[in-house]
């Protein structure tokens, strides 16, 4: 729901306050309008952090590849990275007894990229579904799968959150 | 009402930079499409090399320098900054300042072939539409699009999947839980909405089924199978 984002801002010890952004995911915009003067976007950021002084990796794991829809990365000379969470998410194709969430992060250009990539990752899901329905694949086959085919597209930044050390 | 403009077809660069000077002096919008190189140099310094590029510059000091791709601009500055024309070597030399952050981007052309200046006047207040906030807002406004009887209680209502768009109940009492999407949407959404309605059983304790229901333009036949699958509802709405 919304268009929500995690957006990460580095202090001047390197380490990171997250905040957060109930629609600031909408078009990749944080990217753009997020700078020194403006720090929250005008208030499209809640100003106050919900984690302070972390490392970048500690964000990824705030990220619920289900609900967020981008996570920001704002180095302290006010330079903003911008990642997509993918969810991979195909037990709930199955029925009612969902898993908890998986997914990856990569980074991505702006909203173009983030749409084609978005558009690329349903259709992907689409054809493992089939695989799942028909029997000829299980979940945990597809998301392995799925994985590969995002770290063979992707050229930049990956980062799987659910693993501690971030990679 | 015809706005004023003032446009030249393969001018020379000279004819150019008058268009582009007395443009910007009046406060028009003025708009150069040819071959350029354009450099930043701010927060990160880039460089674009010759090409065919369109560039708008706007009174409130917007650039927007555009090329035959995708809806954003390669390059942009904000509102707020400077905008001077020089000529320079028989090159078109469009330089934009900004103050805070110190930003500068040129754009140089080595042929301008066209090169126009418009008097807009636009009363209009841009409307933003077609976001989740929007559908929020209709709903918020008339929660009859949802069903008659339907009655928003709560909107941004945490339970522990998340925080819900909007929480309420139907006219007979049961609590209802809307999902949101400004697009045609598949099985993620469905997902989606399972996880709030599967969370808010659990914090309520509920006896009695939880109602979820998409709302979207439209849904794919594998949501609309998984939604019937569910026992979860679709509301067809446009933001």
């Amino acid at each position: 729901m919304a268009h929500r984002a995690l957006v990460a801002y580095e202090r001047s010890d390197g380490r990171y306050d997250v905040h957060t952004s109930r629609l600031g995911a909408l078009d990749c915009r944080l990217a753009r309008t997020i700078s020194p003067a403006d720090p929250y976007a005008g208030g499209d950021v809640d100003p106050e952090p919900n984690v302070v002084a972390r490392p970048f990796e500690h964000a990824l794991t705030m990220v619920d590849p289900a609900r967020h829809e981008a996570i920001y990365r704002v180095e302290a000379d006010y330079q903003v990275r911008t990642y997509l969470p993918l969810w991979f998410g195909l037990d709930h194709y199955l029925g009612p007894e969902a898993s908890s969430p998986s997914g990856l992060v990569v980074a991505v250009d702006g909203p173009d990229d983030a749409a084609r990539l978005r558009r690329w990752l349903q259709t992907a899901k689409g054809v493992l579904a089939d695989g799942i329905s028909e029997g000829v694949l299980d979940v945990a086959d597809a998301d392995r799968i799925l994985e590969n085919a995002v770290r063979t597209r992707v050229d930049g930044e990956i980062y799987d959150p659910g693993r501690t050390d971030g990679y | 009402m015809t706005a004023d403009v003032r446009a030249r077809t393969d001018p020379s660069i000279e004819t150019a930079q008058s268009v582009v000077e007395t443009g910007l002096d009046s406060g028009a919008v003025v708009t150069i499409f040819g071959e350029c190189t354009v450099e930043y140099d701010g927060r990160a310094e880039s460089t674009l090399g010759p090409g065919d590029r369109h560039v708008m510059c706007k009174p409130d000091g917007t650039v927007l320098v555009h090329t035959d791709e995708g809806h954003q601009p390669v390059n942009w500055q904000p509102p707020g900054c400077t905008h001077e024309v020089s000529l320079a070597d028989d090159t078109l030399v469009l330089d934009s300042q900004r103050d805070n952050p110190d930003e500068q981007l040129v754009v140089a052309f080595d042929a301008v072939e066209h090169v126009a200046a418009f008097d807009v006047t636009d009363p209009e207040e841009l409307s933003l539409s077609g976001t989740e906030e929007d559908l929020r807002q209709r709903i918020l406004e008339a929660p009859s699009l949802i069903e008659p009887g339907f009655t928003p209680l709560a909107t941004e209502r945490e339970t522990s999947a998340g925080a819900v768009d909007v929480y309420g109940e139907d006219e007979e009492g049961r609590a209802v839980v809307l999902e949101l999407k400004r697009r045609r949407v598949g099985p993620d959404a469905v997902g989606q909405l399972a996880r709030y309605v599967d969370a808010l059983q659990r914090d309520l304790h509920a006896d009695t089924g939880i109602r979820g229901i998409l709302v979207a333009p439209s849904v794919t036949d594998r949501a609309r199978s998984l939604l019937a699958e569910r026992g979860l509802e679709f509301v067809s709405l446009e933001p």
